[in-house]
């Protein structure tokens, strides 16, 4: 076990230097000065200077290169280029409703998916499975701001009228205010931006426990006499779990991508919110640190399912 | 004996398109969700060539008379903030949206293909390879691709370009996986046991093997394409709305209106949802047809 875990945990540097040189040269190799795209169009010249002189872009490429691995390895993200603020202290602050949001839509979708899941690979090639099928394949091509949009429309709008929502429709209050008020502002983006992990959770599922329907001991099973719900918990949906592992730890790190675009909707103060404001106003120091943040995090998802599986699977460690 | 061979050459000739006809036929009629898709897509891709040519309103043209007006007989999607149709400008929007859907699978597909059969075949380019594959897939797509465009700029070169940047990996693992199972085939072996070259055996006898998983893969990178235009649009780094309209920048305006003008943002999102709808499951069908290993493990 531990060779593998050595090896596997070796294996993250490469792909960590390579999320970290690209960030560093996605600027540089803008065409045209990075200084003056940062700058924008109505920068006077000592603001396009100060810039410059801030990225240490005056240093031949390898300084440049060398300088800036060595604060990144410091846990030092720099100052931000419109606020002053520390990156650092910035992120911060947003990692909270973010975090939520991604946990909240984790367990609605983890809820709903894997009894659908199950359910058609139960009923196999009948009518509830195509019907989850089907739903499942609209979920994957269901725009996600556009099905917050509706949300909105529905539950803050049309249905209750302006004035008394029924779901609060934007913003985020902490856990500290109050259970009940956080959960209820979470339940609106949850939904929409868990319409797609559901789809993908349960196609997966479905994939996972009809495989293992087919074994022999899932015949043993039946044959003993055992319910067909002890067998389908007990046997199927346990040795299915790994592939259903993986995808629900993937799907964490995909979700953060979803974020971004669900916090825009719903007004939500978090890490995609912050990273669609730092690039609007080109913000480097704050994209940089976020891609960094949220591709080192990917990547240790990634080595968390690897190790699970080595943990429960031992035919993998070799 | 002359004619005889005439006869047969004939006959083998007017065979070809019919067993080609027969085996879309017996296709079509296994996977009949792949048909509906394919058929609801083909409906799609007509009507937005062909709408914006016949019809008589102009999908640009401002009436504040009309602003915000609700759907009706004269305006089936309403009309925008500048009263303009939003049914024309979603069936011209269409054309922007499935070009990027088509020219992200296809360019994806050569990317994925060059680079995937270099690092299945070449174990020393492998490792590098894949790093920076990996590197790449491991940055949010949505937040790689906004910031891509805002860095070259936003216009429908750019954006292409960055979706094609965010999606190339999956192409590429998908390619090499295959690669690397098909050089050890034996009809690999026999092409090297007479001597044929390492650059020769790749484009002979790999790369067309490797059609099918691309072709697959292709499809759910179109229809995956088509929603990223959308959320560039929707974050300000897609397509400029007032160049050509796009599912994703009529929605990206109409948001500001949700109160008053739903429709503006409900019926290009439909036709957006309707679209990729269509692709996936017509790219399940294929991925059945083409590729029944894949079909297994998905």
């Amino acid at each position: 076990m531990l060779p593998y875990l050595i090896r596997r945990l070796l294996a993250t540097i490469p792909v960590l230097i390579v999320v970290g040189l690209f960030t560093f040269f996605l600027l540089r190799l803008t065409p045209g000065d990075p200084a003056a795209v940062i700058a924008g169009n109505e920068s006077t010249h000592e603001e396009y200077l100060e810039i410059r002189e801030r990225l240490g872009l005056d240093d031949p490429i390898y300084v440049q290169l060398g300088k800036w691995s060595v604060r990144i390895l410091q846990g030092d993200f720099g100052t931000s280029i419109r606020s002053g603020k520390p990156v650092y202290d910035l992120i911060k602050t947003r990692i909270g409703p973010s975090v939520s949001l991604t946990v909240a839509t984790e367990i609605i979708a983890v809820l709903v998916a894997i009894p659908l899941g199950v359910l058609a690979a139960w009923k196999a090639n009948s009518l509830v499975d195509r019907a989850v099928m089907v739903f499942a394949a609209i979920g994957f091509s269901i725009p996600i701001f556009w099905l917050g949009f509706i949300l909105i429309w529905i539950f803050g709008l049309w249905a209750f009228g302006l004035d008394n929502p029924i779901l609060p429709v934007a913003g985020y209050t902490r856990i500290d205010d109050g259970l009940v008020d956080y959960l209820r502002h979470l339940a609106l983006p949850a939904l929409s931006l868990g319409l797609v992990v559901i789809a993908l959770v349960a196609r997966m599922t479905r994939a996972s426990v009809l495989e293992v329907l087919k074994e022999d001991y899932v015949r043993t099973a039946r044959a003993k006499g055992l319910t067909e719900k002890t067998v389908l918990i007990r046997h199927a949906l346990r040795s299915a779990s790994l592939p259903i592992l993986t995808i629900i730890g993937l799907g964490l790190a995909g979700l953060l991508s979803g974020a971004v675009v669900t916090e825009s909707v719903f007004a939500i103060p978090g890490l995609g919110r912050l990273a669609v404001d730092a690039i609007a106003t080109r913000d480097y120091p704050i994209i940089q640190a976020l891609i960094i943040l949220i591709g080192t995090f990917y990547v240790f998802i990634n080595l968390a399912v690897d190790i699970a599986y080595a943990v429960l699977d031992p035919r993998i460690r070799y | 004996m002359a004619r005889v061979e005439e006869q047969t050459a004939v006959r083998l000739k007017s065979s070809v398109p019919i067993r080609v006809w027969r085996s879309v036929r017996s296709a079509a009629v296994r996977e009949p969700t792949m048909t509906v898709g394919l058929a609801i897509l083909a409906i799609q891709v007509l009507i937005s060539l062909v709408g914006p040519v016949v019809s008589s309103t102009d999908p640009g043209k401002i009436n504040m008379d009309a602003r915000l007006e609700a759907p009706s007989a004269t305006h089936w999607f309403g009309a925008d903030e500048f009263g303009r149709d939003v049914f024309s400008r979603t069936i011209l929007g269409g054309r922007i949206s499935l070009f990027v859907g088509a020219t992200v699978a296809l360019l994806t597909m050569i990317l994925g293909a060059a680079f995937g059969s270099v690092a299945g075949y070449f174990r020393p380019v492998d490792a590098v390879l894949m790093r920076i594959m990996d590197g790449l897939m491991a940055i949010p797509t949505v937040l790689l691709a906004i910031a891509l465009t805002v860095i070259l700029g936003a216009n429908l070169q750019n954006v292409i370009i960055a979706i094609v940047v965010v999606d190339t990996p999956r192409m590429t693992r998908v390619a090499r996986a295959s690669v690397l199972s098909l050089r050890e085939q034996p009809f690999v072996d026999a092409a090297r046991a007479i001597g044929a070259q390492n650059s020769r055996i790749l484009v002979r006898h790999v790369v067309p093997n490797l059609l099918a998983p691309l072709i697959v893969m292709g499809t759910y990178v179109a229809a995956g394409a088509m929603l990223t235009e959308a959320y560039l649009s929707f974050l300000g780094a897609g397509i400029p709305a007032d160049e050509i309209p796009s599912w994703g920048n009529i929605m990206a305006e109409g948001r500001r209106f949700i109160r008053k003008a739903i429709w503006v943002i409900f019926y290009p999102g439909l036709v957006l949802a309707v679209a990729v709808t269509a692709i996936n499951l017509a790219g399940d069908g294929l991925r059945d047809i083409l590729d029944p290993k894949l079909a297994h493990r998905m």
